[in-house]
């Protein structure tokens, strides 16, 4: 019996390629993988292998940037930023995961939600890691233009808080991944309270967002989140000021595209 | 949703499952039972999962779960395979796991149905206020179509195609994980790629589905 092939191989419809391509590059988030293994009794395992990170669900382990598709425009949107983060983790990474026959294994970090990764009810849903295409290829060609949040966390001047004392070259780089991934998780939390309908917890945690990162890596997201608060809680001259402010900072964002939404649907 | 295969889940109490094909001798254990073999080394248990969990989520996600309930079953999944590791033979660790998978992803359907006060949810990806970029978007309503192709293939079908033309399966693979002869898997994989073909170029005409069809 003649051995089988697979489709792609045999030269499947475009469409239909292009739905199995989908497909095939779909894996589960990080977050994922380390609820399985806690299930299955390995919690301390993989609390020691991703350190500080997991608890505010980095992963360091090895497989793409392209992490969760809400990790993923943030990357997208900040290129450099990205190249930080893949600097930041790559000390750290874990041996990568057997991917399907066809999508070539991908190294990376993965950026996950953290605790949407549960899976409640009503929260939004955890979306898997993309295995794309060349990941710093696709995010440095999807990025319009750069903005203030690409440049890399090194060239910008440090938060206040950080200690002024010389720290060692890898350990600044672990402090730094660190409190970027602490970063993502507080937009994250807002973007779930803002998907969950929760405007007034959206913008708390917005102000806590400023309070706490000065730097505000994610402030196109940041301003964005705000401004949709602002108008779902009825505060439309509000939401204005943030579109206008947001299209003047990051004009070829695809977060201002949606300011320029509001500004021309809102009533002055 | 009915399984395949002939299989069942013995279960000494809840939450204790442990998946067996059916005629399999082996009895439910008491939850306090000691075990009848030593326990696997952890970090074999840690690369078993490691190397099979995306395999295995993503089985459970073209059953139809949705992305978080795929992680959840992806949990009991392992869990069940966990405790019969020693039984289960290399090389045939994706073949459990996909009948394992099969049978969780079918409860939690059927659960699902019986909860009548609450419909259930699309299995596709949710929405996200933040926007996508276009390559994603696009990744991601290929995969909702696929999903909804999927649910509309018998059964028999929906499984060869998944294992095989998704997972990269070996026939002889995906003949084991089935447990149907290697030529069931090659006619069974020539009728669900006539059915897909068909069913993409009839979605493509009702909505503009990116790609063409010769």
């Amino acid at each position: 019996m003649t051995e089988l092939k697979p489709w792609l191989e045999e030269g499947a419809p475009e469409a239909v390629a292009h739905l199995l391509d989908a497909a095939r590059v779909e894996q589960p988030s990080d977050e994922a993988l380390r609820r399985t293994l806690a299930a299955v009794g390995l919690a301390v395992v993989t609390a020691s292998t991703t350190s500080a990170m997991a608890g505010v669900g980095v992963s360091a382990k090895a497989s793409t940037l392209l992490g969760t598709a809400s990790a993923l425009k943030w990357i997208v949107v900040g290129a450099g930023l990205g190249a930080a983060v893949v600097a930041a983790v790559e000390a750290n990474r874990a041996p990568d995961r057997p991917s399907p026959a066809s999508v070539a294994s991908r190294k990376g970090s993965n950026i996950t939600r953290s605790s949407v990764a549960s899976g409640s009810p009503g929260a939004p849903t955890t979306t898997p890691v993309d295995r794309a295409e060349a990941p710093r290829t696709e995010a440095t060609s999807s990025t319009p233009e750069p903005s203030k949040s690409v440049t890399p966390p090194t060239r910008r001047s440090r938060a206040s808080d950080r200690p002024e004392a010389e720290e060692p070259a890898p350990l600044r780089s672990a402090i730094d991944s660190e409190r970027l991934a602490e970063e993502i998780s507080a937009i994250d939390s807002a973007n779930r309270a803002l998907a969950s309908g929760r405007a007034a917890q959206t913008l708390a945690a917005l102000d806590d967002y400023d309070r706490r990162y000065p730097e505000r890596r994610f402030e196109p997201e940041s301003l964005f989140l705000r401004m949709e608060a602002l108008l779902r809680s009825g505060r439309g001259a509000e939401a204005r000021t943030i579109a206008r402010r947001l299209i003047a900072a990051y004009p070829k964002s695809p977060q201002s595209a949606r300011a320029r939404v509001v500004l021309s649907q809102t009533i002055p | 949703m009915s399984l395949p295969v002939d299989f069942r889940i013995e279960s000494a109490s809840p939450g204790d499952e442990r998946a067996v094909p059916v005629g399999s001798p082996s009895p439910a254990l008491p939850a306090n039972a000691a075990p009848s073999r030593v326990a696997a080394d952890p970090k074999h248990i840690a690369a078993f999962v490691r190397e099979h969990h995306g395999f295995a989520w993503r089985v459970l996600r073209r059953f139809g779960l949705a992305p978080a309930d795929a992680d959840d079953a992806a949990q009991r999944v392992f869990m069940i395979a966990v405790s019969r590791l020693d039984d289960i033979e290399r090389g045939s660790e994706r073949a459990f796991l996909f009948r394992t998978a099969a049978h969780i992803a079918s409860k939690a359907h059927r659960a699902r149905r019986q909860r009548l006060d609450r419909p259930e949810p699309d299995a596709c990806e949710s929405a996200d206020p933040l926007p996508l970029p276009d390559a994603l978007l696009e990744q991601r309503r290929a995969r909702n179509l696929l999903d909804r192709i999927l649910s509309e293939l018998p059964e028999d079908l929906h499984a060869v195609f998944v294992l095989f033309e998704i997972e990269g399966l070996r026939a002889p693979e995906v003949a084991e994980a089935l447990e149907i002869p290697l030529g069931t898997v090659a006619s069974r994989l020539r009728r669900a790629r006539t059915e897909v073909t068909e069913r993409v170029a009839r979605y493509q005409a009702r909505s503009g589905f990116k790609g063409r069809l010769p």
